[in-house]
C-alpha cells in the first residue's frame, strides 16, 4: 500500500466528474485525479444512447456517448488530469488539512490519496425491487430500467419478448420505446400516479408513437409466474394509493421492467461525515458545490437526480472552478508557512473562499427553504455576494403559477415534478434575512 | 379534418388543433416530398390554436404533414462482446423507423470507429446515413488503459 499526495481527486467519470475535471484544470487546480471503478468514461450516459442530450449546452441534439466524447476528447488538452479507470474508491476520510481517500484496483492494490480537495461525483443508482415492495413469487425477468438498458445498449442481449414496465418517468418511455424497437412487445406502461412525471417529448415519442398503453393511477399488484415471468396483474389505485383488488386485471408478459425512481448514491459521502439533505437524498452544497466538510465538493446527480445532462455539466463546471479554487487558496497558505514557518498564518482561516459554510459565521449564508409546493431547492446555501442558478423541483403539477424566490418572480404556464425550474438569484433578490423561501403560488391573472 | 397534437418541441407540452380545409389537406400531403419544411403559407392555410408560438404552429404542421423522428440503436462489433451505439445523423420519417431498425440489425462494423463515422449512407433508402456515437478501439478499454 503506498500513499500519494494530490491537489484534486475526483470520485466518478461521467458527466458530473468529467465537466468538473476539465473546469479544475482550466482554473489551475494543479495535479487532478479522475477516478471510476468502470474501464470506460462517461458513466451513465454510455447506456443512454437515444438523443436528447445537450440542446442546452451544445445547442445541439446528441445521444448520450455523444455528450460523453465531446468532454473524453477535451480531457486530452489536460495531461495534469491522471485518470484512473476500473479503480473504486472505497474510503473517505477527512484529515486535518488532506481528504484521504482509500482506491483499490487490480493493478496496484491499494492506494491512499491525500488529496487537498476532492469533488463527489458517484452519480446515483435505481430503487431495487424490494423497495416498492411488489407481492408475488420471485420469477426471472424481472429486471430495473437501468440493468435492462445495459443488458441492451451496450452487452446486447434482448431480456423478453413481451414486457410491461412498471414506471413513467423518463427512464421508463425511453425503455419502452427501445424495446419496441428490438422488436420486444410493450403490453403497458403502468404508473402509481395520476400523471406521467416523464417529459412530454418523451410521452408522445415513445409511448404515442408506438401506440403503446399508459396507465396512470394504476399499479402492478402480483407478479405471476414460478420460473419465468408469466404475467402481472395491475390494478388502479385510489387518491391515497391503495390499489383496488375488484378491477385488478391480468396482463400476460415474461419480462417486467421497474423504473421506479433513482437515488443518489451517497454511502461514501456519509461516511466523510457530509450532511445530507432529506429532501434531494444528496449533500447539503453552497453556491460552489461545497459540501459541510471543507474541502469536500459534490456535483451531479449524487447531488440530486437531474433530469437534464446540460444542468449537470453546469454545475459541475461551478463544482471544478471553486475546488481549483480551494486547493489555490490552500497552497497560498501553505507557501507561507513554509516560507515563514509560522504555524499561527497556517491556521488563519478566514478571508477565503476556502471555508465550506459549516465553518462560517452563520450570517455568511442565506438558507433555501422550500414553501408552498416545493419539494426541494439545490444549492441549499447561498452565497451573498454572487448570483446563484437554483434547481428547484415542485412537489404537485399545477398549472398557471408564479414561482418566487425573494423578490424575484416568475410566472410560469406549468410546473411538473418531473421537470426541474432554473432560477437564478442574484443578490438583490434576497433580503438581509437568513433565509430565501421558494413558493409556487397560483396566479392571479 | 382535424388533428389533434402534443407540441413537444419545448418543455411546454401545449396542446394543439390543427383543422385542415379540404384543399390544404390535400396540399399538405402532396408537398410532402419536397421536403421543404412548412412554408409560411402551409401554416396559415390550417386552422391551428392552442399553440403558444410560432415554433409550435410549424412543428404541428410537420407533425401532420411529414413527421420525422431520428432513430437510434446499437450494432455488432467483429470480434467484441460490446456493442456500438449509432444513429440516423438527421431525422427519417415516421413510418421508416422499422425499416431503418431492421437493416440496423444487420450491419457488423469492424473496429476502430470513430464518432460521428458514416457506417451506411442512406440508410433503408431514407437519404440519411447512420453514423458511430461513439469511439471505439480495438484494444480491450483501449482509451482507458492507454492513460
Ligand atoms: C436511463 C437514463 C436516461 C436519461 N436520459 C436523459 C436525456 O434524455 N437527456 C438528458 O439530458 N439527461 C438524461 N439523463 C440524465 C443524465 O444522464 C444524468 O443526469 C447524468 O448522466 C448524471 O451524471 P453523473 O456524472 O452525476 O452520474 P453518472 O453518469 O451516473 O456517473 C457516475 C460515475 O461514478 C462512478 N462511481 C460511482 N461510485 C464510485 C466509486 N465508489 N468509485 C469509483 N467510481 C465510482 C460510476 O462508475 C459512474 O461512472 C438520463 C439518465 C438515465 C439514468
Ligand atoms: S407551442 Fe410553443 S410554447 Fe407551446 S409547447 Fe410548442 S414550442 Fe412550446
Amino acid at each position: 500500500m503506498h500513499e500519494v499526495n494530490v491537489d484534486l481527486l475526483i470520485v466518478g467519470a461521467g458527466p458530473a466528474g468529467l465537466a468538473a475535471a476539465i473546469a479544475a484544470a482550466e482554473a489551475g487546480a494543479g495535479e487532478i485525479v479522475l477516478v471510476d471503478r468502470l474501464a470506460e468514461l462517461g458513466g451513465i450516459l454510455q447506456q443512454c444512447i437515444h438523443n436528447g442530450f445537450g440542446l442546452r449546452f451544445f445547442k445541439e441534439e446528441l445521444t448520450g456517448p455523444e455528450y460523453a466524447q465531446r468532454f473524453m476528447d477535451k480531457l486530452a488538452d489536460f495531461p495534469q488530469i491522471r485518470i484512473k479507470a476500473e479503480t473504486m474508491v472505497i474510503e473517505i476520510a477527512p484529515d486535518q488539512r488532506v481528504t484521504r481517500v482509500t482506491t483499490v484496483n487490480a493493478r496496484d492494490g491499494l492506494v491512499i490519496y491525500n488529496a487537498a480537495a476532492i469533488i463527489l461525483a458517484m452519480g446515483c443508482r435505481e430503487r431495487p425491487r424490494g423497495a416498492i415492495n411488489t407481492p408475488g413469487t420471485r420469477p426471472a425477468g424481472i429486471y430495473t430500467a437501468g440493468s435492462a438498458q445495459r443488458l441492451m445498449n451496450v452487452e446486447g442481449f434482448l431480456p423478453g419478448r413481451r414486457a410491461v414496465i412498471l414506471g413513467s418517468g423518463d427512464i421508463g418511455l425511453i425503455m419502452a420505446r427501445r424495446l419496441t424497437l428490438e422488436g420486444i412487445k410493450v403490453e403497458a406502461v403502468v404508473e402509481l400516479m395520476p400523471y406521467s412525471s416523464g417529459l412530454t417529448r418523451n410521452i408522445v415519442q415513445c409511448l404515442d408513437d408506438f401506440g403503446i398503453p399508459l396507465y396512470v393511477g394504476h399499479t402492478v399488484t402480483e407478479i405471476v409466474g414460478r420460473d419465468r415471468v408469466e404475467g402481472v396483474v395491475v390494478a388502479p389505485v385510489d387518491s391515497t394509493r391503495v390499489p383496488d383488488q375488484k378491477r385488478a386485471f391480468r396482463i400476460d408478459c415474461d419480462t417486467l421492467v421497474l423504473s421506479v425512481g433513482l437515488i443518489p448514491e451517497n454511502e461514501l459521502s456519509l461516511q466523510a461525515s457530509v450532511l445530507l439533505d432529506q429532501a434531494t437524498g444528496g449533500p447539503v452544497v453552497d453556491s460552489d458545490y461545497q459540501t459541510s466538510v471543507p474541502g469536500i465538493f459534490a456535483c451531479g446527480n449524487v447531488v440530486h437526480v437531474h433530469d437534464l445532462v446540460d444542468d449537470v455539466s453546469e454545475e459541475s463546471i461551478v463544482a471544478g472552478r471553486s475546488a481549483a479554487a480551494f486547493v489555490n487558496s490552500r497552497r497560498d497558505e501553505r507557501d507561507l508557512c513554509d516560507r515563514r514557518d509560522r504555524r499561527d498564518l497556517c491556521d488563519r482561516r478566514d478571508a477565503s473562499s476556502a471555508l465550506s459554510f459549516s465553518e462560517h459565521r452563520p450570517d455568511a449564508f442565506i438558507e433555501t427553504k422550500a414553501g408552498r409546493n416545493i419539494r426541494s431547492i439545490v444549492p441549499q446555501k447561498l452565497r451573498r455576494d454572487r448570483p446563484t442558478v437554483l434547481y428547484i423541483r415542485v412537489a404537485n403539477p399545477e398549472q398557471d403559477v408564479v414561482i418566487s424566490a425573494g423578490g424575484l418572480r416568475r410566472k410560469l404556464r406549468q410546473v411538473t415534478p418531473g421537470e426541474t425550474v432554473r432560477l437564478t438569484v442574484a443578490p438583490e433578490h434576497c433580503s438581509e434575512e437568513l433565509q430565501l423561501t421558494v413558493t409556487v403560488e397560483k396566479s392571479e391573472a | 379534418m382535424k388533428h389533434e397534437i402534443t407540441c413537444t418541441a419545448c418543455p411546454m407540452g401545449c396542446r394543439i388543433t390543427v383543422e385542415l380545409e379540404e384543399a390544404g389537406g390535400v396540399r399538405g400531403g402532396a408537398g410532402a416530398g419536397g421536403e421543404s419544411g412548412v412554408s409560411a403559407a402551409d401554416v396559415s392555410n390550417a386552422r391551428i390554436t392552442g399553440n403558444s408560438c410560432r415554433r409550435g404552429a410549424e412543428y404541428a404542421w410537420e407533425e401532420i404533414t411529414a413527421p420525422k423522428r431520428v432513430v437510434t440503436s446499437v450494432v455488432a462489433v467483429k470480434g467484441q462482446d460490446r456493442m456500438l451505439p449509432v444513429r440516423t445523423a438527421q431525422p427519417i420519417p415516421k413510418e421508416c423507423i422499422f425499416a431503418v431498425m431492421d437493416a440496423i440489425q444487420r450491419i457488423e462494423v469492424s473496429l476502430p470507429v470513430q464518432t460521428g463515422q458514416i457506417l451506411v449512407s442512406n440508410i433503408a433508402g431514407t437519404g440519411v446515413s447512420l453514423t458511430a456515437s461513439k469511439n471505439m478501439m480495438d484494444i480491450q478499454g483501449g482509451f482507458m488503459r492507454a492513460r
